[in-house]
């Protein structure tokens, strides 16, 4: 019974004080930000005229390095203009401005404690793989030494 | 034709000699495996030898959703060795990717510091020890400290044309150590090699195991003549013993003259050494190029160290000045001091400190001992017992003589108790019965020195009758010709007999019998 009472009275006071003045006016900012408030027009280079050629010898390179398929011709075009957007970073004015790695630069790296917590899961672990001999892994063969 | 023979026969190659005006360039990567519990960013174990595939975790295994926890002990062990070694460790250091495909790579990349490592700029300086030559001082610029991971480790089956994979290693930590090309020779570099040795057990940062792959040296190797710019560099890996390194790295030099001095052109190509036939041999997939594709590690925000001086280490902030001050004495210092403080010469310093067990024995007893100069203690350790268990094929560390009794063994040879050749029975006997003690030896088998002048003189007596021609050419002036008497009194006395009062005692009869 008291507290039903006091929670109405609450209620009541909570009702009466003005929160208005706490409330955001979003159209109008209350601290100085780095955001532009109107859209920056940057100009970037005519990008058409430095369309990059790129020979067969790198392409077999860059399938090698990174495994991804770029036999047909649409791949070809998507790497061209994924290159071509790329570039456009080059362009741009970096003088007097360190290179930000990572929105977290300004965090401590947690660190852990020496301890063994973690293994014994081969069973599991070998589930996961089409081929396995004895508790190995299998893959085709790697690195090998030629013979001479 | 002839050079194949000549290298089938020696253990180097016959030609000894670089060409004037040719210089060789070798520079050291040296991967340095942590001693830590559990891996670099997983927490499953770091045991030699354990089941397959049983020290793997998920992060190790590259299974999504997993995340890489740094360890913060491989931290300090790689702080610890960058203060040793002189190195700047930098404040902040950034994990980056360096992508490859292999099979025993789960995730594609390996987690390793590239841009910015936890230390540059160190400097090493070690002597050098050549067979046959002086030993000298060699400085080697240090350029970078990194952490990094390892792999897995992959068996070739060549028969069924696949690869078996193990992951127990995939995830432990390393240190990448890379040195500056400052070295010429193979010797300079296994002398770098084992004074790194020395200096990383003594800071139990790494166990230096090469055979259990703790400790991995791949060389760099180039030559060119003298005001050109550097040649261009083969790499030479699987490297698995110090001696290795540097028979590796002086076939590898030869092998470079030859090929250019026969018109042809050195290519930048990784070799493997095989120690079976020591040579070295082009691995396959290396003539293309690799290119790794740095990138900086998304999962890992850089790693901040205290630099400030006298701070304490809290848990996610790791001091350097408190680490700096757990660091021992290193192996530099030891010589000096063994130099200084115990008058030793430079080779003996060298020589006990490569050796911490001697090391440790000669402290002992020239401590207790202080009477008996350090020489007979340094002659005897190095002359005698190692040489003993050189030839026993025993290692130090399993011989079974206690300091006490290696004490004994020295009292009684500055006490003039018994002399060098009864010193080195004892060290056998004392080896095949550990419990039994030097005095109750010395007496069980006679070996006292034969100290009584009376009894030096008869021996002296029969051996110059039993040597007259050495006695003649002793009289022409061949003052040589006595060593062959003293060594007939030694075999008559059964190697018992004092030596230097025999050689007097000699001197003095045969000026007597001249006149």
């Amino acid at each position: 019974m008291l507290r039903v009472l006091s929670r109405r009275f609450y209620c009541k006071i909570a009702a009466k004080t003005n929160f208005k003045t706490a409330k955001l006016d979003f159209k109008e900012l209350r601290y100085a930000t780095k955001v532009p408030q109107t859209p920056v027009d940057t100009v970037f280079p005519e990008t058409n005229a430095n369309r990059v050629e790129i020979d067969a010898k790198t392409i077999q390179l860059l399938e090698r390095l990174s495994l991804v398929n770029l036999d047909s011709e649409q791949a070809l075009a998507t790497l061209n203009s994924s290159i071509q957007f790329a570039d456009k970073i080059a362009h741009i004015n970096t003088e007097n401005v360190r290179p930000l790695y990572t929105v977290l630069e300004n965090q401590q790296l947690q660190l852990r404690n020496d301890e063994v917590k973690e293994g014994d899961c081969r069973v599991e672990l070998l589930r996961n793989a089409k081929v396995t001999d004895e508790d190995y892994y299998v893959s085709p063969p790697g690195n090998i030494p030629l013979e001479q | 034709m002839n050079y194949l023979i000549i290298r089938r026969l020696s253990t180097q190659p016959k030609l000894a000699q670089i060409p004037k005006r040719w210089k060789s360039v070798v520079g050291l990567e040296v991967h340095a495996q942590i001693s830590s519990a559990s891996k670099l960013f997983s927490g499953s174990g770091t045991h030699f030898g354990s089941a397959l595939n049983t020290s793997v975790a998920y992060f190790d295994a590259s299974i999504p959703g997993t995340l890489p926890v740094l360890n913060r002990k491989c931290v300090e062990s790689g702080i610890k060795t960058a203060l040793a070694l002189g190195c700047q460790v930098n404040e902040v250091s950034m994990f980056d990717r360096k992508h490859y495909f292999y099979a025993d790579l789960p995730n594609g990349y390996q987690i390793t510091q590239q841009r910015a490592a936890l230390a540059n700029n160190g400097k090493m300086t070690f002597p050098v020890i050549t067979p046959g030559k002086k030993v000298y001082y060699k400085s080697v610029q240090l350029l970078q400290l990194q952490l990094e991971q390892d792999s897995g480790k992959s068996l070739h089956d060549e028969q069924l044309k696949r690869s078996l994979v193990d992951l127990n290693r995939a995830g432990l930590p390393l240190m990448e150590l890379v040195f500056a090309p400052d070295l010429e020779t193979g010797e300079e570099a296994a002398s770098l090699v084992k004074e790194l040795m020395l200096i990383l057990r003594r800071l139990q940062t790494c166990s230096c195991k090469m055979e259990e792959g703790a400790l991995r040296v791949d060389a760099n190797i180039s030559i060119h003549q003298e005001g050109d710019p550097l040649g261009v560099r083969t790499e030479v890996k699987n490297i698995g013993s110090v001696r290795s390194i540097s028979q590796a790295i002086t076939f590898e030099i030869h092998r470079q003259l030859e090929a250019v001095a026969q018109g042809g052109v050195i290519t930048n190509e990784t070799r493997s050494w095989d120690a079976e036939h020591r040579r070295t041999v082009a691995m396959r997939d290396k003539e293309v190029l690799q290119d790794y594709r740095f990138m900086p590690e998304p999962n890992l925000p850089p790693l901040h160290l205290n630099l400030k001086p006298g701070s304490k280490s809290t848990e996610d902030l790791v001091s350097v000045a408190a680490l700096s001050e757990e660091i021992p004495e290193l192996p530099e210092d030891t010589r000096q001091r063994l130099m200084e403080q115990y008058q030793l010469n430079a080779e003996t310093a060298i020589i006990l400190v490569n050796e911490p067990i001697l090391l440790d024995y000669f402290l002992k007893i020239s401590k207790d001992l202080s009477d008996v100069p350090t020489k007979v203690t340094s002659n005897f350790l190095i002359n005698d017992l190692l040489t003993y268990c050189n030839k026993s094929n025993l290692d130090i560390e399993d011989c079974s003589i206690t300091d006490s009794d290696l004490k004994n063994i020295v009292k009684g040879l500055h006490s003039e108790q018994i002399n060098l050749q009864a010193a080195r029975q004892l060290i056998q006997l004392l080896h095949t019965n550990p419990t039994a003690k030097v005095n109750e030896l010395i007496k069980q088998h006679s070996l006292e020195q034969i100290c009584d002048l009376e009894t030096i003189e008869a021996l002296c007596q029969q051996a110059i009758s039993n040597q007259p021609k050495a006695v003649l050419q002793y009289h022409k002036g061949k003052t040589k010709a006595l060593f062959a008497i003293v060594g007939e009194v030694a075999k008559i006395s059964g190697q018992k007999a004092n030596m230097k009062s025999v050689v007097e005692c000699l001197e003095k009869m045969l000026k007597a019998a001249k006149k």
